[in-house]
C-alpha cells in the first residue's frame, strides 16, 4: 500500500470507522508502523472520531429534527415498517374485492330493506304522534277521572265544552292487574261506541284513553276495561254532558 | 536496527521500543478497548519480536514492521482467546466501552471547540459521516450537499481539530 493510494482512498479514514477489509487493514498497518507522518494522521483522525462520538451521545452534537442516521438501527426497521403495511395494504385490499365486497353489496340491500321498512313504521310513529301532538295542545282538554261504577254506584259525569275533538279518560287501576288493557265504551243499550285497544300504565300507573269527543253525544254510557288476554278488570259508568 | 539488536546494542533495542511501543499500544487498544490489556499486548509483542530478532527468525530487516503487526495480532488473537475461557459471559458479551485512550478528555475539548465554530449543516454532516456512520454519499443525498463541499467540510474541520488539539496535549 502506497503513501500516494493512502492519500486518493481516504485510507487512515476508512482505517479509523473501521471500514477496511482485513486485507487492507494489515496492509495499511504495516505501513503506518514504518510511517510516522500516517501514525500522525490515524491518531490524530481517531481522536477526532472518538470526540465527534462523545459529543453525539452527550448531546453536544446533537441529531437535528427531519435528518435521519442509520446508527441507532432505526432507519431500516421504519423501511421494513412501510414494506409491511404495503403488503397488509394489498392484502386486506384483495380480500376486500374477493370477498367482502359481494357480502357488503348483500347486507347493504338488506339494510335499504330494513331502512325501508323503519321509514315505513318511522312515518306511521309520526302520523301518531302529530294525533297525540293534537290532543296534548289542545287546551282544556276535557278529563275525567273514573271510579268504579260497582264501588261508587254512581255514574261519573264530564262535560264536553263545544269544540272539544276529544276528551281523556283517567283510569286508577290495582298494582296487580295485567300491563296492557282494552277499554270498551258502550251506549245504555249496549252499542259499541269506541275500542281502545293496547293501553299501557303511564308514570303514574295509572290508565289514559283518548276517545273522540264526537263519538260521545250527551248521554250515560257504561264503560269496561278488560285485560289483554279478555278477563274484566273493572267497570264504570260514564254520563256525557253537553 | 535488526543487525544491532542481533549484536547485542541495547541502545538499539531502546529504539525498536520507541519505534514501535505506541504503535501496537494504538492497535491493541482499538482492539482490546481496555488500557491494561493495551499495556500486556505491547509488552509482550515487544518481547516476541525482540526474542525473534535476536533468534534469527525474521526474514528480513525490511520486513520487520509486518512482523510487529502481525505478532501484536497473533498475541491480541490469544489474549482474546484465554479472556473468553475465563471471563463471565456478561463481561465479553458486552464489549466495553472506549476508554483509556490517550488525551480522551483534550480530544473532547478539541472537538467541541470545532463543532461551536461549525453552521448546523456541517455539524450535522459530522454526526451522520462519524457518529450514525452513514457513507458520504447518502449524506449528501440527504443533506443536499455535494460530496465534494463534504469532503471540504471534513478536512477543515479536522485541520481545525489538529491545531487545537495538538495545542492541548503539547
Amino acid at each position: 500500500m502506497t503513501h500516494e493510494e493512502i492519500e486518493q482512498k481516504d485510507i487512515v479514514e476508512a482505517y479509523v470507522l473501521n471500514r477496511l477489509s482485513d486485507a487492507d487493514r494489515q496492509a495499511f498497518e504495516e505501513h503506518f508502523f514504518a510511517c510516522d507522518a500516517c501514525f500522525a494522521q490515524v491518531q490524530e483522525t481517531d481522536a477526532f472520531s472518538r470526540g465527534i462520538r462523545s459529543a453525539a451521545e452527550s448531546d453536544v452534537l446533537p441529531l437535528p429534527e427531519g435528518s435521519s442516521g442509520e446508527r441507532s438501527g432505526w432507519l431500516w426497521p421504519a423501511f421494513a415498517l412501510s414494506i409491511a403495511a404495503v403488503l397488509v395494504l394489498g392484502v386486506a385490499t384483495a380480500w376486500l374485492a374477493i370477498v367482502r365486497l359481494p357480502e357488503l353489496r348483500s347486507e347493504a340491500a338488506a339494510r335499504q330493506r330494513s331502512l325501508e321498512d323503519a321509514q315505513k313504521r318511522s312515518g306511521e310513529l309520526e302520523q301518531q304522534l302529530a294525533l297525540n301532538r293534537s290532543t296534548a295542545a289542545e287546551p282544556n282538554l276535557p278529563l275525567v277521572m273514573l271510579e268504579a261504577s260497582r264501588a261508587a254506584g254512581t255514574a261519573n259525569t264530564l262535560s264536553i265544552p263545544g269544540g272539544s275533538s276529544r276528551i281523556a279518560l283517567w283510569m286508577e287501576i290495582g298494582s296487580t292487574a295485567p300491563s296492557v288493557f282494552r277499554l270498551e265504551v258502550r251506549s245504555m243499550d249496549n252499542q259499541l261506541v269506541e275500542n281502545v285497544a293496547g293501553l299501557e300504565r303511564n308514570r303514574y300507573g295509572a290508565l289514559t284513553a283518548s276517545v273522540p269527543a264526537e263519538h260521545l253525544k250527551a248521554g250515560t254510557y257504561n264503560l269496561r276495561l278488560f285485560a289483554a288476554e279478555g278477563s274484566l278488570v273493572s267497570a264504570y259508568r260514564l254520563e256525557i254532558r253537553r | 536496527l535488526v543487525a544491532r539488536i542481533r549484536g547485542g546494542d541495547q541502545a538499539a533495542v531502546a529504539v525498536l521500543h520507541e519505534r514501535f511501543s505506541a504503535r501496537i499500544y494504538f492497535i491493541a487498544l482499538r482492539e482490546m478497548r481496555v488500557a491494561a490489556d493495551a499495556e500486556d499486548v505491547r509488552n509482550e509483542t515487544l518481547f516476541r519480536v525482540l526474542e525473534a530478532i535476536k533468534g534469527g527468525r525474521l526474514a528480513s530487516p525490511a520486513a520487520l514492521p509486518a512482523f510487529v503487526v502481525a505478532t501484536a495480532r497473533n498475541v491480541m488473537r490469544e489474549f482474546g482467546r484465554q479472556q473468553r475461557r475465563t471471563e463471565p459471559i456478561l463481561e465479553r458479551d458486552f464489549a466495553a466501552p472506549h476508554r483509556d485512550f490517550p488525551a480522551e478528555y483534550e480530544a473532547q475539548q478539541a472537538v467541541e471547540s470545532v463543532i461551536r465554530k461549525l453552521k448546523p449543516r456541517e455539524r450535522t454532516f459530522l454526526r451522520l459521516f462519524y457518529y450514525e456512520e452513514l457513507s458520504k454519499e447518502e449524506i449528501s443525498r440527504q443533506l443536499g450537499v455535494p460530496e465534494e463541499r463534504l469532503r471540504l467540510i471534513k478536512s477543515r474541520a479536522l485541520k481545525s481539530f489538529r491545531e487545537i488539539y495538538g495545542r492541548l496535549v503539547r
